[in-house]
């Protein structure tokens, strides 16, 4: 990652996916990426991690709403990007593309921590460097 | 144990689209299209036989938790794991994995890129 401004992740944990999100911390941290669980005022991208259920939702869209423009979002694991195995529950959001934006499905039950490293990465090349290093 | 919660692959070939896998499978990410076809007698005594021939199989990546219930239940095995996990997609319906890919998949798997215990 070229990007020379550190480049700062709102993290939501909403279910298990959030270990294996957290394990990629340090990772994280190497490419100057910051995991934050607050201040989304000043965060640049969105990773929600896990189940979302019908009652989280409006907490994860106004924690989306409280960011800067130019905010990406990472559905992290099966949960948030289609409901995964609780696709046919009745409390379960189908996937958070249903409220905000998606930007970046990442696969897996969970996936692996390096998965969030390669996502977030790929946003930062494909989205972020041109729109706000150029 | 061929256990690493990569990805799935398909060997098509093997595939008799029986349909277990897709029984078995607990969040239901398995779709498969067959249609039959009526083998001739192989005999002059023989009978005419109607045989499954699959005509698409898709593994949802969107719903699939690399259980792993499909790789053990298929008695062809049809169905084999990847190490190396799918990647992250920039909408839902790339997740799903269509015969093609499966196959790349497996081809991959075949040159190298196999699931063992090494990295778990």
């Amino acid at each position: 990652m070229t990007r020379s401004a550190p480049l700062t992740v709102l993290h939501v944990p909403v279910a298990c996916c959030a270990i294996e999100a957290l394990a990629a911390e340090s990772a994280l941290a190497e490419l100057g990426v910051n995991l934050v669980i607050d201040t989304p005022e000043s965060a640049d991208v969105l990773v929600v991690s896990g189940t979302v259920t019908h009652t989280m939702a409006p907490t994860i869209r106004a924690l989306y709403d409280r960011m800067p423009s130019g905010r990406r979002v990472v559905a992290f694991g099966v949960c948030a990007t289609t409901g995964g195995p609780y696709w046919d529950s009745y409390s379960v959001l189908q996937g958070i593309d249903r409220i905000i934006p998606v930007d970046r499905y990442v696969p897996g039950c969970p996936p692996r921590p390096h998965a969030l490293v390669e996502a977030i990465t790929s946003l930062a090349t494909d989205v972020l460097v041109p729109a706000e290093l150029a | 144990m061929n256990r690493r919660r990569g990805t799935l692959a398909l060997i098509p070939d093997k595939c008799t689209s029986c349909l277990i896998c897709a029984q078995e499978c607990p969040d239901w990410c398995i779709h498969i299209t067959a249609h039959n076809e009526t083998e001739p007698a192989p005999t002059p005594r023989g009978r005419p036989r109607v045989v499954k021939v699959l005509d698409e199989f898709v593994i949802d990546m969107g719903h699939c938790q690399r259980c792993g219930i499909c790789v053990e239940v298929c008695p062809f095995d049809a169905l084999e794991w990847v190490a190396q996990p799918a990647p992250s997609e920039v909408t839902t319906d790339a997740l799903r994995h269509d015969t093609e890919r499966l196959a790349a998949a497996a081809d991959d798997r075949s040159s190298g890129n196999t699931a063992d215990d090494s990295e778990r």
